[in-house]
């Protein structure tokens, strides 16, 4: 054979594999553009829902709580903008079947309330005409409850309020834990450091004990329907449960939504509050480079603002405390 | 020169030139697979979801004797009223008159729920479980 020949032969050797390489390369990127274009869906679909969670109705409940945390929350409204939002996304707006069919896909809405959360999953209950009718709908408030070994229990919130039964003198207590804590004996009130580290850890695991019941409770339902999907309490990092415990807002998930060779899977996470930072300013003090908090008041010539300490303390300037902190 | 050690030159070049054309397509090959692969194993790693939690999903619903008493004490206007164990609790409600109703708190309770015809709640029952 001339070596043009066995140039071909190599050609046509290699021309299978090049060919199954470029498609999957293909559909990977399809897949990862796919994947980004529904992040962007349920993320937004969770702001809006955690946007309109604070708006009220009543203009009366608005401005008479304590805490800027303790709203009312407007959770028809919230769940209402949840699915407008994800049905515009996923560009299913004006196809009531395919947003049914979308709908299939999302076992558990969680809305964080100030004293409590709600879910809204998959229930049954009888309808008008005497049929089983199955549709997501709102379960109870449910309480961060904790009990402890002396029969005390308390319900905690996003801060420090709190509600407590004191087993001892069978009475009932509320307010901030600094408050009541000289006005009974539950020992878990009088320990600031443990009272926080209790009040993050029972609030995360209520939320997470009830999620995981409901999915369970959706994949019996939905394996009856036919979806052989097996929804399962996605793995969370720990900084975003700890956003959850800071804040009132939405928690949704979204699984099982086929895409190429994998299927969808994703959780979303709202606050309704959004929290501006104070702002770092560098100054220069004497010979010296340094950064503070906009709201420590200094009268330093400012250079240089920042979003962050961090970078603050890259472009070489020192940390100055406020005056009276010891930070 | 002659015949055959030229055809033996020639063959022998064009052997040089395909080893060289299959080895750099399949070492080409195996660079992409390697990194299809790694695209997988990142986007897996990145994707929050995918993987399962390491507790296995558990759980009969049954609520504990403190959630019971707390949802009770933070009972408000517009809830659904609560029965536990055949007492009726619907608000506004006397926190005080709880401490004597005999809440278990480190027991279990059953919860069970009554809907309207439109799936709003009605009734939460609660049995406290052996």
């Amino acid at each position: 054979m001339k070596w043009i020949e066995w140039a071909i032969v190599g050609a046509l050797l290699f021309l299978p594999f090049a060919i199954v390489n470029r498609n999957e390369t293909d559909t990977l990127r399809r897949t990862m553009l796919t994947e980004l274009r529904y992040d962007a869906a349920l993320d937004a679909a969770v702001d809006d829902a955690a946007r309109l969670l604070v708006v009220n109705a009543s203009q009366q409940q608005e401005a008479q709580y304590a805490s800027a945390k303790h709203v009312a929350l407007n959770k028809e409204e919230a769940l209402a903008a949840f699915y407008r939002t994800l049905d515009a996304g996923f560009g299913t707006a004006d196809d009531s079947v395919s947003q049914d069919v979308l709908h299939r896909y999302i076992p558990a809405i969680v809305i964080v309330g100030y004293d409590g959360f709600y879910v809204y999953s998959e229930q049954e209950w009888t309808g008008t005409d005497g049929k089983t009718v199955m549709k997501p709908a709102w379960g109870t408030k449910k309480p961060y409850a904790y009990a402890d070994s002396a029969g005390n229990s308390l319900s905690f919130t996003l801060d420090q309020q709190v509600l407590a039964y004191d087993a001892a003198s069978r009475g009932w207590h509320e307010g901030l834990r600094q408050d009541i804590r000289q006005q009974t004996t539950i020992p878990l009130l009088q320990d600031a450091a443990l009272f926080e580290q209790v009040r993050r850890s029972t609030i995360v695991r209520a939320i997470q004990d009830e999620l995981a019941y409901r999915i369970n409770r959706y994949n019996e339902t939905v394996s009856r329907n036919g979806l052989s999907y097996t929804f399962t309490l996605p793995l969370i990092s720990d900084e975003d449960w700890h956003n959850t415990v800071d804040d009132v807002g939405v928690l949704a998930f979204v699984q099982g939504i086929p895409m190429g060779a994998k299927v969808y899977n994703n959780y979303a996470l709202g606050g309704s509050r959004i929290v501006k930072r104070p702002t770092i300013i560098g100054a220069g003090k004497g010979s010296m480079k340094v950064y503070f908090r906009s709201s420590c008041g200094y009268t330093y010539q400012a250079e240089e603002t920042f979003a962050s300490e961090q970078a603050a303390a890259r472009k070489g300037y020192m940390p100055l405390p406020c005056p009276g902190s010891a930070i | 020169m002659n015949y055959a050690p030229r055809t033996m030159l020639e063959m022998s070049a064009a052997l040089l030139v395909f080893l060289m054309a299959a080895g750099s397509g399949l070492i080409l090959f195996q660079t992409c697979a390697s990194l299809n692969s790694l695209a997988y194993v990142t986007g897996q790693s990145q994707e929050r979801n995918l993987q399962q939690i390491a507790v296995p999903l558990s759980g009969d619903g049954s609520v504990s004797g403190a959630e019971v008493l707390q949802a009770i004490a933070r009972l408000d206007e517009g809830d659904a009223e609560m029965v536990v164990d055949g007492i009726r609790f619907a608000p506004p409600l006397e926190r005080e008159q709880l401490s004597s109703v005999g809440i278990r708190l480190k027991g279990r309770y059953q919860p069970a729920y009554e809907r309207d015809a439109s799936g709003h709640l009605q009734r939460l029952t609660l049995r406290s479980l052996p």
